[in-house]
């Protein structure tokens, strides 16, 4: 009955019970090639990348099938060892300038870290990883005040085991993608306000979808003036303590997958916001924002959402293998038929290009966007350890970093960035979260149809990375709307000779 | 079936799930809950929906199974997949000559003929025959009273000569049945898995066992793929109004989205597919005949449709952006609802490898 079926390849050599990692070099060949440039950056990126695997294999790998069962039966659960171990990884100060209490690594380093991470668990690079977002959006605003407000709290709570979010509230239920393009907010329908009053602002509105919003410690949110006009450029962003007077949690949101991290409602009645946690455009100015600031911000984040695709795309050629290893199909080992082991190299296959992608607009978000001042500050000066750690040269160091000159210094550098330079750094990240999480989406399909009716089942991993990539498609943008947004930075472009280079 | 007639099926169906929210939504949570499945059952064996095929007068209407289950496809596919499961169940009991169950049949609805040879062994001794070996993923195995397994002669090679089917209680010694398994999709409609560890069957367990029941099988499991195709083709219907309905009252970009063409194009060609996959489960529902089973070229289409269903509920998702990730819209439940349904009736490179496997010998 079945002797269409050939067992034509040799077994494969006795795998071990899990699957190898690989070396740095055997996975990021690009980055090897960078590093042997640059010494200094090699090492780090490879000490991330080891670090992370360290992490995922110990810690996130173990747990993620456990914890997506769990936050699907109370969404308030929160993995306090999981998260515990971050911050003995330093998890949460990796993306953060040494002159901030950070771990003064490239940025590239992070993207690297969630990408190994995901590659365990997407939901949990998220939990981990979404910091990154609200801090890229308090460094678009080139307010080192705002930056070290958050960046001071995340660090001394990493060094004490304490976990700190950071949430980024920009939705709202009448302005989705709108509020994420700079070109529609006009039309936007954002109604949270804040108005001016003596010390601080009043906070109102309500704001969906937020990830970590729940627990978050402080909310980056983005507001107008309840009095001014509309424009990207009279964005103002406030950062709030979660123990704020009327300050308030409806709801958890009841989402498909990427459980580890929940999505929340949150509102704001009344709530006051001092004026030091006001972050600046600039010192005279009461916004923090302007049109370049929400396209670099999309540059690197969208860029971030490629990295976790491709953790994701890489999951699901792993579980495949891990399946087609121990399983028959038709009575055969199904690891020896040779169609099968086709499938897993293509498996493997979209996994290389989703991020040989999502690198390729790394590189240019450094080289262009707005981690390139980023890379450049990030160096700790060298200076004497007893220098280093003296209290008063400690406090001034701050105060000058945290001061004017160190936000016209950003400013500086943000101000040297053409808008083509913009464009290419944010064009590239729009192609790397719509073809990585496009690759990711597919193999999370591939791998199931592959196992089979054992594709289906919860313990054995795929189920839950494609209820877990669906959402890789929609936030930073939706597919579309990203697309719409490469169609203006690089396919008008080539038309308007004004805009070259 | 008259064109009457089909409209009183879609009606009262329809009907029936509006009236049935609340039950529909219990047995859709992600925990298995038995007793809004012992509900549904009584509610629909008392509408006759669950014995159309013992019934000696319906049991060719292959076009009145396949509009039950497309129609409750569109409001709940663990339930249409319920009915149609029930009704083959009730299908192989008449051919044997025994009364339809009083609960529900677990089935391996998740496999082909051409994959149960692997699972369940037996050995004839004296009167009995024993039994041993596991099968995974049973359909509807955690709630049912009945278990309808096929199995294979041990040491046998695989061939439906060497394959019986049994009909046994699901509860028996020597029978190990898993808890619900936490699935993808479907899970209104549980599996479970399945341990027999030398379980002993009498004669009158065993019920199909013949030449001319291994075709009566072979067909019926055949002609299956149409039920499955007009779930998938509900499955895709409510997906598709849900996503037109939203687009025509969600602002954004200036204007209602239904609006940016970008969004139009979505629309006409999850329209157009969808419009394909409910005409190919009609036009073949009215001309195949219940003796035989599919053409090859049906099995094409019924294999396209498995593969197609998963990505045009994946762009009804993408129409409603955010909220489509929630559950409030369901769009996620028909996503996961429908890559569930692509393994119905076996895996589909199984499928596709046995209905070439003629012409290449
Ligand atoms: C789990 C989850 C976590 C999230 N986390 C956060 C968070 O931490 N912080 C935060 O602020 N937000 C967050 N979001 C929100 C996310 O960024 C938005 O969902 C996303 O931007 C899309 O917006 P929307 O959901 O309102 O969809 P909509 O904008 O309503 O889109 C609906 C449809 O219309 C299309 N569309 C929209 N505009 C246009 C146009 N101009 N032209 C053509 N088509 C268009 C879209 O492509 C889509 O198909 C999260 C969302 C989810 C689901």
């Amino acid at each position: 009955m079945n002797s269409f079926l050939i067992n034509e390849c040799a077994p494969l050599a006795k795998l071990g019970a899990e699957i190898q990692e690989w070396s740095f070099l055997e996975r990021f060949p690009e980055l090897a090639f960078i590093a042997k440039s640059n010494n200094s950056l090699g090492k780090q990126l490879e000490q991330s990348y080891l670090n992370a695997v360290e992490f995922s294999e110990r810690y996130v790998a173990p747990q993620a099938l456990a914890i997506d069962k769990k936050m699907t039966e109370d969404p308030h659960y929160v993995p306090e060892d999981l998260l515990k171990k971050a911050c003995e990884y330093k998890l949460f100060s990796t993306m953060f300038p040494a002159f901030l209490g950070g771990s003064g690594l490239h940025p590239i380093c992070t993207f690297i870290t969630y990408e190994v991470i995901a590659t365990h668990c997407v939901g949990i690079a998220n939990l981990l990883g979404v910091n990154g977002l609200g801090i890229c959006c308090v460094l678009a605003s080139f307010d080192p005040r705002g930056l070290s407000v958050i960046t001071k709290e995340i660090c001394e709570n990493e060094k004490n085991g304490i976990p700190t979010f950071l949430s980024t509230c920009v939705t709202e239920p009448g302005a989705g993608s709108d509020a994420e393009d700079a070109d529609e907010f006009a039309n936007a329908q954002l109604t949270t306000t804040a108005k001016k009053v003596d010390g601080g602002y009043i906070l109102n509105g309500t704001k969906i979808f937020i990830s970590n919003g729940g627990h978050a410690q402080i909310h980056a949110v983005m507001t107008f003036d309840a009095d001014g006009a509309h424009t990207p450029d009279d964005q103002m962003l406030l950062l709030v303590r979660s123990g704020s007077k009327g300050l308030s949690i409806p709801r958890l949101e009841n989402k498909m997958g990427q459980k580890a991290c929940h999505a929340a409602e949150v509102h704001f009645d009344n709530v006051f916001v001092p004026e030091n946690m006001m972050c600046r455009k600039d010192e005279s100015s009461t916004s923090s924002y302007s049109y370049t600031g929400i396209a670099n911000v999309l540059g690197v984040t969208r860029a971030a959402v490629g990295a976790w695709s491709t953790g994701v795309a890489e999951n699901a050629y792993r579980t495949a293998l891990r399946y087609a290893r121990d399983n028959d199909f038709l009575g055969q080992p199904m690891e020896q038929q040779q169609w099968v082991r086709l499938e897993l190299a293509q498996l493997a296959r979209r996994a290389q290009v989703a991020r040989s992608t999502y690198i390729g607009a790394l590189l240019a978000v450094s080289t262009t966007g707005l981690i390139s001042p980023l890379a450049i500050t990030q160096k700790e000066p060298k200076l004497p350890d007893w220098l280093k750690h003296n209290n008063t040269v400690r406090n001034l160091r701050e105060k000058v970093l945290s001061g004017d000159l160190t936000h016209r210094a950003f400013k500086f550098m943000a101000q040297l960035q053409t808008s083509a330079e913009r464009d290419i750094a944010t064009g590239y990240g729009d192609v790397a979260k719509v073809s990585c999480s496009e690759l990711a989406l597919e193999n999370c399909q591939k791998a199931i149809t592959l196992m089979g009716k054992g594709g289906l089942r919860h313990e054995n991993g795929a189920e839950k990375l494609l209820r877990d990539v669906r959402l890789l498609q929609i936030y930073e943008g939706t597919n579309q709307v990203n697309m719409l947004d490469y169609v203006k930075r690089r396919v008008i472009r080539q038309f308007d000779t004004q805009l070259s280079l | 079936m008259d064109n009457e007639t089909k409209l009183i099926l879609q009606k009262s169906v329809n009907d029936w799930c509006l009236d049935n929210t609340d039950l529909i939504q219990q047995l859709e949570q992600p925990k298995q809950n038995s007793v809004a499945a012992n509900t549904l059952f009584d509610e629909l064996n008392q509408l006759g929906l669950l014995s159309i095929f013992h019934d000696e007068e319906t049991r060719s209407e292959i076009s009145m199974l396949a509009e039950v289950g497309c129609q409750f496809a569109i409001h709940s596919a663990s339930i249409a997949l319920m009915v149609v499961q029930q009704n083959l169940a009730c299908a192989l009991l008449a051919q044997a000559k025994l009364e339809a169950p009083l609960g529900w049949v677990a089935l391996p609805l998740y496999d082909s003929v051409y994959e149960w040879s692997y699972q369940i062994q037996y050995e004839q001794k004296g009167k009995n025959t024993i039994t041993n070996g596991n099968w995974l993923s049973i359909s509807l195995l955690p709630i049912a009273t009945t278990l309808l397994l096929p199995i294979q002669a041990k040491d046998k090679t695989t061939s439906f000569a060497h394959i019986s089917l049994s009909a046994t209680a699901t509860k028996k010694n020597n029978i190990e049945i898993s808890p619900a398994i936490t699935a993808l999709g479907l899970r209104g409609a549980p599996s479970g898995d399945l341990k027999a560890n030398g379980l002993s069957l009498s004669e009158d367990d065993l019920i199909l066992n013949s030449t001319k029941d291994e075709d009566f099988v072979t067909n019926l499991w055949s002609q299956a793929e149409i039920y499955i195709m007009a779930i998938r083709s509900g499955i895709a219907e409510s997906s598709y109004r849900t996503a037109r309905d939203y687009a025509t009252e969600r602002y954004q970009g200036g204007k209602i989205i239904i609006e940016h063409s970008l969004i139009r194009k979505l629309l006409a060609d999850f329209y157009r597919e969808k419009s394909a996959l409910e005409e190919n489960w009609r036009t073949f529902s009215q001309t195949i005949s219940p003796d035989l089973s599919i053409s090859d070229g049906l099995m094409g289409i019924a294999l396209a449709s498995a593969e197609k269903l998963p990505w045009l509920t994946s762009d009804g998702i993408q129409i409603l952006g955010g909220v489509g990730y929630m559950s409030d819209f369901i769009q996620e439940r028909r996503f996961r609802d429908a890559k569930q349904c692509e393994f119905l009736l076996g895996h589909p490179q199984a499928k596709a490898f046995s209905n070439w496997h003629a012409d290449a010998s």
